[in-house]
């Protein structure tokens, strides 16, 4: 019956234009770097294969800043250390971005509609202070770290993001058992907010916007779980110091509206009983996300 | 345009709501008598609803209402009464009227003439009622049915302006609205979920019932609290007669009916009931290839009672009851011996749910001219899943167990109390008016977790009390021979966690007789409705949620203006209407959140927005003779806009049906064979399917970056803007009835998709033979037969 219920169908679609695809974070740390892929019919086999995103090179990528002309990106060979090789599709120019700037980008690849893109740097006016960490033990003998943020925020809709992270080494050893080298290794730290809630996105980023707390101060409580390994020094003789980090951003609209809705289409992809959730873009003629933040980091431990 | 002067004007509209009751004081004080009394079945002292009564000599009329009571004031004179009902014969007599009368009348049904699929027994014209359509429960039972399970809801899906949901579903959607937005009531009490297994069957055993009225637009200022339809559900009285009954064996279920009077005809009683056995055939089956660890099954049971008394020719009482569930459960077990210790395992998972409703009421006859109801009511929905895992160890030195316990409830609770008066000064004139309160109690999804008596955590909302109150009143009058109006308003307010809320509903219909006794009828109504529904897909699950209007989520809202026309003869009836509908404040689930997201707040998930819809429907029908059927076309478009949902834009309702088609035969061969078939046909539902897809990286671009991860990000368009395959779908049935004395014993045999046409269910992505990728389409009934035995003594 089952069998007798299942129809292999062709589905009308009218002819498939793939669409450039652009992703590129502005920031005030880096450079201009941006990646350029395209999409595809969806039932096309290139969606099979994941590991390089199908990044297309050759691109003209002219650069904008306050509607003034600064450049054209080139190539970028970026290297993939996990995959080994080197990446298509990523273009660099030496410019670095500017807060209360605009950035527009126009790609034009032969092949594809000419896309657009265009996103200002958020104000350098948002302040904060990490007021106090407290450790606990959590439930499963780990320790949880209680971090409270205090953040002045500016009136009109703001974009934050946080993000803790561990700059660390993992140590090399050869046939003897020996440590031969330390590799230095960064990994993001699961946190999860304590006062108010936020939408699933990633493990390590909480990302939020200033509704509840408009133009006021407000201190945001989150709990980050990681461990202070100290045998590295002890048992291996590492030198150098470990980290752990916090980046705290203010974000454009559209970076936030992106990340959100992409996670939120991960999230559910497959489950039946929710609405597919479509992507936000603010790329014409195209899909994908030009964005930016403004980035603050902070040392919280040195070990 | 109107609606604007609808708006601007309401003050106007109010004047004239009261001039018009003062002109029906007015008529009331000339000097008249009046002739009250019922209409009921001659077989069987049943109600008939809607029967005519008519003066010949001055053509004046009065129809029975729900409770088969009429006043007809006439000038004293002499009266050539006659009564009439489709499907029995006309009762005439004559007499002189000198003084008010009361005048019960008992029909006796004229068989051979096999008349009417559909009733509507004051014809079409003569009415200002417009877009109402009720429905035969004789033939409803006649019609071809999924596994032979006849059922009222989806003979409703068979109307023009009403679609059936997803394939199967007994969900209704009534000119653009979502299946929360009809207010389903069984002998006046609501019905909050209407479904059993998933939607696939409604609650309603048609064996129970006397009689269904859809109302889909102009809705009488009587009815509130739904935005989209009334379907309001009559159950019979019972037999007053004598001891009655018919039972049915089907593919899936078995049904009981007994009726009959208690000591004489002033008391009647009725008890229908219907299980389904799919469980106790699959259980012996599953057991033995469990080898008795495993047991599992699904069942539904409805039962139905009723009593009714007449005090007097003044005062009747009706108890009704209606209790129904679904269960489904399994249990598994498993245990094994390790060094002398037993290890037994044990899960269980049950899910259920199920509505309980009673009802008390009581007609009281004040005066001849003034007839009054009072109903008392209790109506409860209750959903509950739950699974269980349970260890045990047992041994020399030790003896433990430990038990794991999820369990999720939600529900809804209402009590109620409600007046009718109906208010009969003169032919041309009828005023209803009454009150109602409802005290809801809503539990909105109650999670409950516990590890052997160690944790016990509850999670989710907890429950909202909810007061309703509603005044109205309407007043239906004829002006002239040509034009007849019911004008009322219906006033209701809203009190919940502090916040309330009332709303003022104008409601208007018209009818011109435009030469050629061809009606031309107009009709607006606002409605306004203070509780939600949270729904997953719309497709009727039992676990979609009733909520209340809170200070986060207002009421919803609707206006809608219809116009059409209508004529009928010869035992024909045709009828065209256009409507255009808009609703506010419906609410959706945001983007990528669902039910199962117990942990937050229902009104902190959900966004609200606009609703709009306008169509086009032809109704055309055949009431008399051996062949008698309908055909029915909607043309029609439905939208959806929220600033929360599709980045604000408007998108295509999932159920926007361009067109949709039913067509109805029932064919008398000769007294023992009977024929019937229907023929569905709807534009595909809409859906939201990706068009594309893209990588993208997950992580923020850096040139530090030691590694990148790319993820595939799909590109679904608009939402709902793809269209599934057309659906359509041809049902037979055949009968054969065999008659020996009292007894009627039937045998029908019949098929549901006879051409075994794949309806689109739902579609996946997956791969062909040839590996290569592809859209697969999945149906859920290919052509499923079926066979029924019944029995009527």
């Amino acid at each position: 019956m089952l069998i007798s219920c299942e129809l292999t169908i062709d589905i009308e679609q009218p002819d498939f234009d793939a669409s450039l695809v652009v992703q590129t974070n502005l920031n005030n740390h880096e450079p201009l770097l941006l990646f350029l892929s395209q999409d595809y019919y969806i039932l096309d086999r290139a969606l099979e294969n994941y590991s390089d995103g199908n990044g297309l090179s050759g691109a003209d990528i002219s650069v904008f800043e306050n509607g003034e002309f600064i450049g054209l990106m080139e190539n970028y060979p970026f290297n993939n250390s996990l995959q080994g090789g080197t990446i298509d599709g990523f273009y660099s120019l030496e410019c670095r971005p500017q807060s209360g700037s605009t950035y527009r980008f126009e790609m034009e690849k032969e092949g594809f509609t000419k896309a657009i893109g265009e996103t200002k740097i958020p104000l350098e006016t948002f302040q904060y202070e990490i007021e106090e960490i407290n450790e606990s033990i959590n439930e499963w003998g780990g320790t949880d770290y209680r971090i409270e943020l205090s953040i002045d925020d500016p009136e009109g809709p703001n974009y934050y993001e946080v993000e803790v992270m561990q700059h660390t080494f993992q140590p090399v050893f050869d046939d003897f058992e020996n440590v031969v080298a330390f590799l230095p290794i960064t990994q993001g730290v699961y946190i999860r907010s304590e006062n108010i809630v936020i939408p699933e996105y990633q493990y390590d980023r909480l990302l939020f916007k200033d509704e509840l707390f408009d133009g006021k101060s407000f201190r945001f409580n989150f709990s980050a779980d990681f461990y202070l390994e100290n045998s590295l020094k002890e048992e291996y003789g590492l030198t150098e110091d470990s980290h752990v980090v916090v980046k705290i951003r203010s974000c454009s609209e559209e970076y936030f509206n992106y990340y959100n809705t992409a996670a939120l289409q991960n999230w559910n992809d497959g489950d039946p009983l929710v609405e597919p959730v479509p992507i936000f873009t603010n790329v014409q003629n195209g899909f994908g996300l030009v964005g930016s933040y403004f980035e603050r980091v902070d040392t919280i431990f040195t070990y | 345009m109107i609606v604007i002067a609808f708006h601007l004007n309401l003050t106007y509209l109010r004047c004239f709501f009261l001039a018009s009751m003062l002109l029906g004081f007015l008529a009331a004080s000339a000097q008249k008598h009046t002739i009250s009394g019922y209409v009921t079945d001659a077989s069987n002292g049943e109600t008939l609803i809607g029967a005519t009564v008519l003066d010949k000599r001055s053509g004046q009329g009065a129809i029975t209402n729900p409770f088969g009571f009429f006043s007809l004031s006439l000038s004293a004179d002499s009266v050539t009464l006659s009564v009439s009902y489709v499907g029995f014969q006309t009762h005439i007599s004559t007499f002189l009227l000198q003084e008010n009368t009361t005048y019960s009348v008992e029909l006796a049904s004229s068989s051979f003439l096999k008349e009417v699929v559909v009733t509507a027994t004051e014809q079409i014209e003569q009415t200002a009622q417009m877009s109402s359509i009720d429905l035969d429960v004789n033939k409803i039972k006649a019609l071809p049915a999924l596994m032979g399970e006849q059922d009222v809801l989806k003979s409703i899906q068979l109307l023009p302006g009403i679609q059936s949901g997803t394939e199967g579903s007994s969900g209704v959607y009534v000119r653009g609205g979502g299946p929360d937005q009809n207010l389903i009531l069984l002998d006046g009490v609501p019905v909050y979920n209407a479904s059993h297994l998933f939607g696939f069957f409604s609650v309603f055993n048609p064996d129970a019932i006397n009689k269904v009225s859809v109302i889909k637009g102009g809705f009488p200022a009587r009815y509130g609290g739904r935005l989209s339809s009334v379907i309001d559900i009559s159950m019979k009285e019972g037999n007053k007669k004598e001891l009655s009954g018919s039972g049915s064996i089907g593919l899936i279920s078995s049904k009981l009916t007994l009726e009959g009077p208690i000591k004489n005809e002033n008391t009647s009683f009725i008890l229908s009931g219907r299980r389904t056995y799919i469980d106790l055939l699959a259980r012996p089956i599953i057991k033995a290839a469990s080898e008795g660890d495993e047991i599992a099954g699904y069942y539904f049971y409805d039962f139905n009672g009723k009593l009714t008394h007449r005090f007097s020719d003044k005062d009747k009482v009706y108890l009704s009851f209606y209790s129904g569930d679904d269960k489904a459960y399994a249990r598994s077990k498993y245990d094994y011996v390790n060094e002398g210790d037993t290890y037994q395992y044990v899960d269980e998972f049950d899910l259920g749910w199920g509505n309980v409703i009673t009802a008390a009421r009581w007609n009281h006859v004040f005066a001849p001219k003034l007839f009054s109801n009072v109903t008392a009511t209790y109506s409860s929905y209750r959903f509950r899943t739950g699974v269980e895992f349970e260890e045990t160890i047992t041994g020399s030195n030790i003896d433990e167990t430990r038990r794991e316990i999820f369990e999720y409830r939600s529900g809804i609770n209402d009590l109620a109390l409600k007046l009718d008066l109906d208010y009969l000064p003169s032919p041309n004139h009828s005023i209803k008016f009454g009150a109602m309160g409802i005290r809801h109690e809503f539990n909105p999804g109650v999670s409950a977790f516990e590890v052997s008596q160690e944790i016990d955590t509850t999670l989710g909302g907890s429950k909202v009390y909810a007061n309703e109150f509603s005044l109205y009143v309407e007043d239906d009058v004829s002006i002239s021979k040509q034009l007849r109006f019911n004008i009322g308003a219906h006033q209701s307010f809203f009190q919940v966690n502090g916040k309330s809320y009332s709303s003022f509903q104008p409601r208007l219909s018209a009818r011109l007789l435009l030469p050629g006794s061809v009606a031309l009828k107009a009709s607006y109504a606002e409605m306004t409705q203070f509780i939600h529904l949270l729904t997953n897909g719309g497709i009727g699950l039992p676990t979609d949620l009733w909520v209340p209007a809170t200070d986060k989520v207002r009421p919803q809202e609707s206006w809608q203006i219809a116009s059409g026309l209508a004529k009928s003869f010869q035992g024909y009836e045709f009828s065209v209407e256009g409507y255009y509908k808009e609703m506010s404040q419906l609410i959706e689930y945001e983007e990528g959140t669902s039910y199962f997201n117990t942990n937050d707040q229902w009104d902190d998930k959900v966004v609200s927005g606009n609703g709009k819809s306008y169509g086009i429907e032809i109704f055309a029908q055949k009431k008399t003779g051996r062949f008698s059927g309908w055909a029915g076309y909607t043309w029609s478009r439905t939208t959806r806009q929220f600033d929360g949902l599709n980045f604000g834009r408007e998108f295509p309702y999932k159920f926007d049906r361009r067109h949709d088609v039913s067509i109805v035969g029932i064919y008398d061969l000769n007294d023992k064979w009977g024929l019937s078939s229907t023929w569905v046909y709807g534009t595909g539902n809409a859906i939201t399917m990706a068009q594309s897809a893209y990588f993208s990286l997950s992580e923020n671009i850096s040139r530090d970056s030691p590694w990148l991860y790319f993820q595939q990000q799909k590109n679904y368009g608009q939402r709902n803007s793809f269209r599934m395959r057309s659906y359509h779908r041809l049902d037979l049935s055949l009968t054969r009835t065999k008659e020996k004395g009292n007894t009627s014993r039937t045998f029908s045999f019949g098929a549901y998709n006879v051409y075994n046409r794949k309806n689109p269910f739902f579609i996946d992505q997956s791969y062909d033979n040839q590996g290569n990728r592809k859209f697969i389409q999945y149906s859920l009934f290919p052509i499923i037969p079926f066979v029924k035995w019944g029995v009527e003594f």
